[in-house]
């Protein structure tokens, strides 16, 4: 079985896990083939690393709307999701998180989230029309851990 | 860096399928049309770069530098998960 190796540790993945990203991220044009990792310790934060011969590149992202209840982002109707969700689909939606050093200034980036078909296991890093959405959202965070 | 002169109606093509269009000037601003396959997102630059950035940004933690800081991050969105249904 293939592996990726997120912080040191080697995570087998099996080729169907494969999200395929056709124009990439953001700047990012050659991250084309994404899988998405849980893992118990970071829960509700989800990698979601790169599936590259040449760089570990993973990113912690997480399920937008369990995190931000009121976050209802509309696909623009030119979007460059066009094409890839199945009939009546609903997509899933990632925001990409950034952890500080400082963790208490870790945010989320929801002007541009990534939308994904689980039913084609296609998606697409959106930049929203609505410029209320902030590409770097405060993240809510409890004043003490349990 | 190509610098062309268009007047307003009048277009030019990038690439094979890319064309835009200069629909009217007023000021100093410029209205343009762009056409492109679906396929090609086309964006401000601005908002590009500031993707850009976050991307790469989010993207460097991966090396694996803030490991502490992301479970302390991961442990207090739980915290403040529970104190929400309680």
């Amino acid at each position: 079985m293939p592996t990726l190796r997120i912080q040191g540790n080697e995570i087998p993945y099996e080729e169907k896990d494969i999200i395929t990203f056709p124009e990439g991220l953001v700047g990012l044009p050659h991250l084309t083939r994404m899988v998405a990792v849980k893992e118990a310790t970071i829960e509700p934060f989800i990698w979601f690393a790169a599936v590259s011969e040449d760089d570990d590149v993973a990113f912690v992202v997480a399920e937008a709307h369990s995190i931000f209840p009121h976050y209802e982002p509309k696909l623009p109707p030119d979007s460059n999701m066009n094409g890839l969700l199945a009939e009546n689909e609903v997509p899933v939606v990632l925001a990409i998180v950034l952890i500080d050093a400082d963790w208490q200034k870790s945010t989320a980036n929801l002007r541009a989230p990534l939308f994904i078909s689980a039913k084609t296991m296609r998606g697409a890093q959106v930049v929203l029309n609505d410029n209320s959405f902030s590409v770097a959202e405060p993240l809510p965070l409890a004043a003490t851990a349990a | 860096m190509l610098v062309l002169t268009r007047r307003v109606g009048e277009k030019l093509v990038i690439g094979n399928e890319i064309v835009v269009e200069v629909l009217s000037i007023s000021g100093d601003g410029v209205r343009l049309g762009i056409a492109a396959p679906r396929e090609t997102s086309v964006h401000r630059f601005e908002v590009f770069d500031e993707i850009q950035a976050a991307n790469r940004a989010s993207s460097a933690f991966a090396g694996g530098k803030s490991g502490s800081s992301l479970a302390e991050v991961a442990a207090r969105m739980r915290e403040k998960k529970a104190e929400e249904c309680q």
